[in-house]
């Protein structure tokens, strides 16, 4: 009797460590992600800022050496992200949607320049749109 | 294992704290879950520093999910 009270004591406790290990591990992922998407989103749009400032005197053939250097960075800081649990489908439509807009505002940009911070807001917000994704 | 459960990879000092044990301790317990091919192991840099990162293999999680069944049935089963 009191080796099955203690063993089911030492199973409820195994439980609880697993779930509070799980839910810290939960937590850990979303804040890294919200951290990384959001933080790749503001870099996204003010870089998108950047090409409406340096417009007037850049090539716009330098626009598509801009965006795979953002590329590069998108997967250098993701790298060093101490925990990584952005889901791949996520990571996928999320680079899919941004490069889209990015494609456009700079198609657009060229001859409209209002499209730029337009541009930049949608960019940002698809970011925003995968980190509430990750996140809820 | 729960930690990693979680994420799809994690530092080793990020689990270290998460889970409140040494270093030494947490690399003796990797070490041996490494061995059973439930944890994947790996080393890189960041900058000039070095990382650890540790993933949960897929045999890990399935061990975990049995681990954790037959934990449940005994605190049901005894508490009936």
């Amino acid at each position: 009797m009191t080796d099955n009270v203690f063993d089911q004591a030492q199973a409820r406790a195994a439980l609880d460590a697993a779930e509070q290990a799980r839910t810290a591990g939960h937590r850990a992922a979303g804040r890294w992600a919200r951290r990384y998407l959001l933080g790749f989103g503001a870099v996204s749009a003010g870089s998108v800022l950047a090409v409406w400032a340096a417009s007037p005197w850049v090539p716009s053939a330098w626009w598509g050496v801009w965006y795979a250097l953002l590329v590069v960075l998108f997967g250098a800081w993701l790298r060093r992200q101490p925990v990584r649990a952005i889901p791949r489908r996520t990571q996928f439509l999320t680079i899919l949607a941004w490069s889209i807009v990015f494609g456009f505002t700079m198609a657009v940009g060229i001859d409209h320049p209002v499209a730029y911070p337009i541009g930049a807001a949608a960019g940002f917000a698809v970011w925003a749109a995968a980190a509430w994704w990750v996140g809820r | 294992m729960a930690y990693l459960s979680e994420v799809d990879r994690a530092e080793f000092a990020l689990v270290r704290d998460a889970v409140e044990v040494t270093a030494a301790a947490l690399s003796k317990q990797v070490s041996t879950l490494e061995e059973a091919g439930y944890v994947t192991v790996e080393k890189g840099y960041v900058g000039k520093r070095p990382r650890t990162w540790l993933t949960l293999a897929p045999a890990g999680r399935e061990a975990m999910a049995r681990h954790l069944a037959a934990l449940r049935a005994i605190a049901d089963g005894q508490s009936r």
